[in-house]
């Protein structure tokens, strides 16, 4: 009777931990991050891969020959640059919908419903380091030079240290986050879906400075050269002081009905896209349009911003790569379903996420 | 406008007193119909199952569909409403630019748009096997993904009905897409008040009937709150209070959590989970929240305003009235005329008034509608009646495939003529001329576009007075016979959905101004003495909401300098030049809103007021007193009429977009397998498959079941029906063919076992089916098969084959009007001859005669009588047997217990009501699906025999006359399903004896 009990605690424990692998080696975690600035058009489909979800808002990532991938029914999967097959998948159990952060071998993941809202994944051992419960977390992690920040959807905000909270505080409670913190001028920027902006002090959570835009914001932001760049759901994109809050420019699109999406930056271009189909280029320092391209569907992901190209995906299936100083289109493709997520671009390839479960890596062929 | 010349439209006069003028094209019937006569024809002995009645959806139009393929639609149209399905196209896409941003969202496929030119025609559609009342603006199928619309002549109403539906494309495939990312069965919904309000509320601005209802609600008192919605699921109400939901939530929390809760739908199963997250609030908190909000919104407006019923007085108060008319006869007496549905079907009654218009008789019908193809129905929200000085009533109902307009004379209480006009298919508020020679009337034509007619009786003459796409509407002749005045939305605000009235001078042909402004005025009537014209106006206030709709007199402009204007044969658009101002007088203050005023002879106004969400019939005295104390007056600015006459965006076919033809492409309809396990029977499963075009007009079935027990029985018990059926036509067609193999139970074999008919059987063979819809509630039905028949009853050594070939017809009526559990009102009947032979054996050779007649008295509005008697025979060789007995029938008697080749049955029952709508006063039975409970006192009484009337077959109870009496209960579950509860004593022996204990039998469905 023990024997079978036996055989069937080892299958058991052999089924489960075979669904569960996810280990990422020493030496991934400790290499380099890839380039991000090469990719260029035309782009070959490299692979695919059905990740079994839905995928939220943010970009995946990358960790040496692996892609991270959270999904919307709560697994994390591993995937080969390479080869685009699978190297791991652990379930979490709940919705994931902010992306994940590493630090060291450790990953920490943002649960985006239930009472386990945080976990920490060693990655090289492939177990859970612990886990925190409260409120889920519904939007991505940010990492800094020592610990993370997250914010539940109370909403409260949290500087971890490890599994320790080094401090935490209370936003307004009748105003959820959705945009993900930045760390922008050594203050870590939150925005509540009211327009209040507030940056906060990373070393004790204190606020440094308000500005309340008074326009709804419901996606990312995007910070570069001491400017950080606030795109919100009634046509207004504005760029402020990372330092002080003061307001340097607003733009406002010709539809002002349009949600803008997530914008992409470098220390000179400000690209994003939009609900009516538009990508637009602004010149980070005056807020003057440079180039304004029609595409075909919704635009709700964040673009990804090159020497070369600004990478787009759209609701329309497509992923399009546009000229970075004129706007024009250099290249396109259809894929299978609906692109909602930030396009990722490491090294040559661009990593796409699309409905209504795929994974795609695109890889240049420009010479 | 300029006049236009005598057209060439052909006009259908039904003569006096024609009982039915259905000599217009008509066509069509039920699915389910003939779903049923297809399988029945295997055996067309089994006619019993045959219990299918129903009203035939009649398509009397072979429209010749075209597509036309903008950027994310598929608008499919017919030639003669191009134009408007270019405008159609240009609003969905508009739409979809704007509802795109709003949802955050893009549609991955095209979606297909189905438009109709009018209400009428919108009726024959097959994307739905329902029935399309009047009133319905559209709607959405969402297995296929269709979007069905008709215009109906009021192109802002158009352009909102395609937004409305678009919304509820982008609500279905958001949520759809938020379950599927997060892989959530999609089996939850949203709430109907959520995705039907967010539907109103994104498709444009609170409009007037919005107001009116919300205003209604809280000042009468009738406003469900949040907690208790769920109470006015699916109700007209229920689509108000959601747009009044979703506003509050928009300006309270912001318009963005609207996408919120469809983003986290997948997060509870219950909305109020969603709801408590996304808006932060606990469920009860956010309901009174929105009840202090609308508090705020409309209680201020109370101040000053006049409750209907304490300021007029009730002419006809029960149920729904509207559309009054008065007359004088020549002997003084009054009578007051209108439309109505006081009992479930809609009437035109008139009621005895006294010099006051008070009643002094209850209303009674005088032309009873829905019945027959003659009257069958009045458009009772949009077409006014008239009365012409020498006692002609006219007024008009959908009559087969157009609306025809009737007249009948009040002198000689008889039928006038009725005229139909080949062309214009809906028909709306014929008015008098003075000298009662002609009638002027709104109609809609093929096109879509709804213009004013006039038409002179005597020459049988129809003269179109416009011609272009302004709604036209309410015309009334001036006492003086030389005007119209009408109500349209051609004034140079119509784009911003203003109606205004204008004068037609038939002299002329000129059109101008009557009233001007940003207002919706409506339903002209003069004053007898041609100086005034009174009317309804629903008017914003300064929070830019709309007030009540009250009641405004102007100044006629026969009193007035003449206006001027120029006739638009000769003058560009936009060049009506009005150059005086007519004063125009507040009469009312409502809280809610009035409609089709009526001005008569001793200074009354009879009109339909809308209270307590009800419409009735109601008088208001001294009207010069109302005019000297008007509310309000003010001159009308018509200086400020200059504008340019406004028009809509559209997308040209061929121009701009592809247009091609339609062709048949069938897509899956349904897939359900199924598998059973029987102690008995053992194992068996199957599959149906169903297809059919985009359009519903073409259908393919295909079942596969089988019986077998073992391997080498699987194919020999394979079950194979594929059947096709034709609905684009006014005749039906059905045909198919079949295999049919293994062991069977039947009870009518006649040479299977009484106690356990079972044997084997295999029958190959085709059907045909064909359906006529002689009306909207008659039908004749003709259904042939042959089949090649092999049957083995080892017990009785019988192994026979037979070349069968049946043949049946039948004739259906049904004008039965449904309760929750049943009829109540009506009759319904079917009459059908079978005959069956065996065309090589002569082993089979049996003629079928079946008679059902099923007739309600409604005594009481919750008390109906019902009676029914069946007669069935089947004589010949090998003729089947017929069965009874079951909760359906026979009651007392087990189900196929009573059989025989011949039958008679009766059944009568008094249906009463013992609990109605509890859910509305007990809200915890809602959730059970508790509708209502009834009752229903039977008795029953049948003879089934085979060769000899009296000769006694104890099995199968044959040769006696058997009974029943008792009471029962019917309870309805969600709506749509009844449960029924039986107790009495079984008579038997001719009622000569009584079983001493009662029976009790628990069964489920309908009463007959």
């Amino acid at each position: 009777m023990a024997t079978i009990a036996h055989k069937v605690v080892f299958w058991l424990v052999l089924l489960t931990s075979g669904c569960a692998v996810l280990r990422i080696p020493d030496a991934e975690l400790n290499s380099a991050h890839r380039d991000p600035s090469i990719v260029a058009p035309p782009l070959r489909l490299a692979w695919t891969y059905n990740a079994g979800a839905g995928f939220g808002e943010e970009a995946p990532i990358v960790l040496g020959d692996h892609v991270l991938v959270a999904t919307r029914n709560g697994d994390l999967h591993a995937i080969s640059v390479t080869s685009g097959k699978r190297l791991g998948i652990k379930s979490f159990g709940e919705s994931l919908e902010g992306a994940p952060i590493t630090s060291g071998r450790m990953l920490y993941v943002p649960v985006d419903m239930g009472r386990r809202s945080l976990v920490a994944f060693d990655l090289e051992r492939s177990t859970i380091a612990w886990r925190r419960s409260g409120d889920a977390v519904s939007v991505g992690l940010l990492a800094l030079e020592s610990g993370f920040v997250s914010v539940d959807q109370v909403p409260v905000v949290r500087r971890h240290d490890g599994s320790s909270v080094v401090w935490e505080r209370l936003l307004d409670e009748q105003h959820q986050i959705h945009a993900r913190p930045l760390l922008a001028s050594g203050h870590i920027i939150i925005a509540d879906e009211a327009g209040l902006i507030q940056a906060l002090d990373p070393g004790d959570g204190a606020v440094v400075w308000q500005q309340p835009l008074r326009f709804p914001v419901f996606t990312g932001m995007a910070s570069a050269a001491g400017r950080i760049f606030v795109s919100t759901t009634r046509g207004t994109l504005f760029a402020l002081s990372a330092a002080n809050g003061t307001m340097l420019w607003t733009y406002t699109h010709q539809d002002k009905s349009a949600r803008l999406a997530t914008a992409a930056t470098d220390a000179s271009t400000v690209v994003f896209g939009a609900t009516d189909g538009t990508v637009t280029a602004l010149e980070a320092d005056s807020g003057r349009a440079l180039w304004q391209w029609q595409g075909d569907g919704a635009i709700a992901g964040a673009p990804y911003l090159n020497e070369h190209a600004v990478y787009v995906g759209s609701m329309g299936s497509m992923v399009s790569a546009l000229d970075r100083h004129t706007g024009t289109l250099s290249w396109e493709t259809k894929l299978r379903g609906r692109i909602k997520s930030a396009v990722a671009g490491y090294d040559d390839f661009l990593v796409v996420l699309s409905e209504p479960r795929y994974v795609y890596l695109l890889k240049s062929e420009a010479e | 406008m300029p006049a236009v010349g005598p057209q060439q439209l052909n006009v259908r006069r039904h003569p006096t007193g024609a009982r039915d003028p259905c000599v217009m094209r008509q066509s069509r019937f039920l699915l389910a119909a003939l779903l049923l006569l297809g399988l029945g024809l295997v055996w067309p002995a089994e006619a019993q199952y045959w219990f299918h009645f129903g009203r035939n959806k009649i398509q009397y139009e072979d429209f010749d569909w075209h597509v036309l393929k903008t950027d994310h639609f598929d608008i499919y149209f017919y030639p003669e409403m191009q134009e408007l399905a270019e405008h159609g196209a240009a609003f969905a896409e508009e739409a979809y630019t704007e509802l795109q941003n709003k949802f955050n969202f893009s549609l991955g496929h095209r979606t297909p748009i189905v438009f109709y030119s009018s209400n009428l025609h919108f009726k024959q559609t097959n994307v739905t096997d329902g029935f399309i009342p009047d009133g319905v603006g559209g709607f959405f199928e969402f297995l296929k993904g269709r979007v069905v619309i008709p215009a109906n002549g009021n192109l802002h109403r158009f352009r909102r009905v395609i937004r409305h539906e678009i919304v509820h494309v982008f609500t279905l495939n958001k949520v759809a897409r938020a379950y599927r990312d997060h892989r959530i069965p999609p089996d939850r919904f949203l709430p109907l008040w959520f995705t039907e309000g967010l539907a109103e509320y994104w498709s444009g601005e609170p409009d007037f009937q919005h107001e009116m209802v919300m205003r209604d609600a809280l000042f009468s008192n009738f406003f469900t709150g949040l907690q208790n919605i769920y109470r006015i699921n699916g109700t007209y109400f229920m689509y108000k209070e959601g747009e009044a939901l979703c506003h509050f939530i928009a300006e309270t929390f912001g318009e963005e959590k609207l996408l919120e809760m469809m983003d986290n739908a997948w997060r509870d199963r219950d909305f109020r989970r969603v709801m408590e997250y996304v808006l932060r609030e606990d469920f009860q908190v956010i309901g009174d929240r929105w009840e202090d909000w609308l508090k705020e919104e409309y209680y201020p407006r109370l101040s000053g305003a006049e409750v209907p019923t304490l300021l007029t007085a009730a002419v006809s108060a029960r149920g729904f009235n509207s559309k009054p008319v008065v007359y004088r006869h020549l002997d003084g007496q009054r009578q007051v005329f209108f439309v109505g549905n006081h009992s479930g079907y809609s009437n035109l009654y008139q009621v005895d008034v006294d010099d006051e218009y008070r009643p002094i008789a209850k209303p009674q019908p005088l032309i009873r509608g829905e019945r027959g193809g003659r009257f069958e129905s009045f458009h009772m929200l949009e077409s006014r009646l008239s009365i012409s000085p020498n006692g002609m009533l006219a007024f008009v109902t959908k009559s087969g495939e157009n609306d025809v307009i009737h007249t009948y004379d009040l002198h000689a209480r008889r039928y006038g003529d009725s005229y139909g006009f080949d062309g214009l298919i809906a028909v709306y508020s014929p008015t008098w001329s003075p000298d009662g020679k002609k009638l002027a009337f709104s109609s809609i034509d093929q096109s879509g576009h709804i213009d004013l007619y006039l038409f002179d009786l005597a020459q049988g003459a129809l003269q179109r007075l416009t011609r272009d796409l302004y709604d036209d509407r309410d015309p009334a002749w001036s006492p003086d016979g030389r005007y119209l005045a009408f109500s349209s939305d051609r004034t140079s605000l119509g784009h911003q959905h203003a109606y205004n009235l204008f004068r037609y001078d038939l002299q002329s042909g000129i059109i101008d101004y009557i009233t001007f402004g940003n207002h919706h005025d409506f339903s002209p009537r003069w004053s007898p003495d041609g100086k005034h014209i009174v009317f309804t106006s629903a008017r914003k206030d300064s929070s830019g909401r709309y007030g009540g709709q009250d009641i405004y007199v102007v100044h006629a402009a026969a009193t007035l300098p003449p206006l001027v204007a120029i006739d638009s044969m000769t003058a560009a658009p936009g060049t009506w030049l009005p150059s005086a101002a007519p004063s125009v007088r507040r009469l009312t203050h409502l809280t809610t809103a009035a409609f089709d005023p009526v001005w008569t002879e001793d200074q009354y106004l009879i009109f339909t007021s809308f209270e307590n969400f009800n419409f009735t019939i109601r008088s208001l005295g001294a009207v010069d007193s109302l005019l000297a104390n008007a509310k309000q007056q003010q001159a009308v600015n018509l200086a400020a009429a200059n504008g340019t006459p406004w028009q809509f965006p559209s997308i040209k076919a061929e121009t701009q977009v592809e247009k091609i033809r339609y062709r048949r492409r069938y897509g899956l309809d349904v897939a359900q397998g199924q598998i059973s396990n029987n102690a008995i029977w053992g194992t068996s499963g199957g599959a149906v498959l169903s297809f059919s075009d985009l359009l519903g007009d073409d259908r393919l079935f295909l079942m596969l079941y089988s019986t077998g027990q073992f391997g080498g029985s699987l194919l020999k018990s394979m079950n194979i029906e594929l059947s096709r059926l034709e609905l684009h036509r006014r005749t039906n067609v059905g045909y198919g063919v079949f295999r049919y193999g293994g062991r069977r139970y039947d009870f009518t074999d006649p040479d299977a076992s009484l106690t356990f008919p079972w044997y084997w059987e295999e029958v190959y063979g085709a059907f045909g089916a064909v359906s006529f819809p002689i009306s909207k509630f008659k039908r004749i039905e003709l259904s042939t098969a042959a089949s090649y028949d092999r049957k083995q009853i080892p017990e009785n050594r019988i192994d026979r084959e037979a070349y069968l070939v049946s043949s049946s017809v039948a004739l259906v009526h049904d004008n039965a009007l449904f309760g929750m559990n049943g009829p109540v009102d009506g009759w319904r009947a079917k009459l059908s001859v079978a005959y069956t032979t065996d065309v090589r054996y002569s082993r089979v050779n049996y003629v079928t005669v079946a008679a059902d007649i099923r007739k309600y008295f409604r005594i009481h509005r919750n008390v109906t009588y019902a009676v029914r008697a069946m007669v069935r025979g089947n004589h010949g060789r090998e003729a089947r047997l017929w069965f009874m007995g079951g909760s359906w029938d026979l009651r007392g008697y087990p189900l196929f217990d009573v059989r025989g080749n011949k039958m008679w049955f009766t059944s009568n029952e008094l249906r009463f009501s013992i609990l109605d709508r509890p859910f509305l006063y007990m809200p915890l039975l809602a959730a059970f699906g508790i509708s209502n409970l009834r009752g229903a006192l039977f008795f029953d009484a049948a003879h089934a025999w085979n060769d000899g009337y009296r000769e006694r077959i104890p099995q199968i109870f044959a040769g006696e006359t058997l009974g029943s009496a008792g009471l029962g209960f019917r309870l309805n579950l969600f709506g749509g399903f009844v449960l029924r509860y039986d107790l009495g004593y079984r008579f038997r022996e001719g009622f000569t004896q009584r079983d001493d204990h009662l029976f009790r039998q628990f069964f489920f469905g309908y009463d007959f």
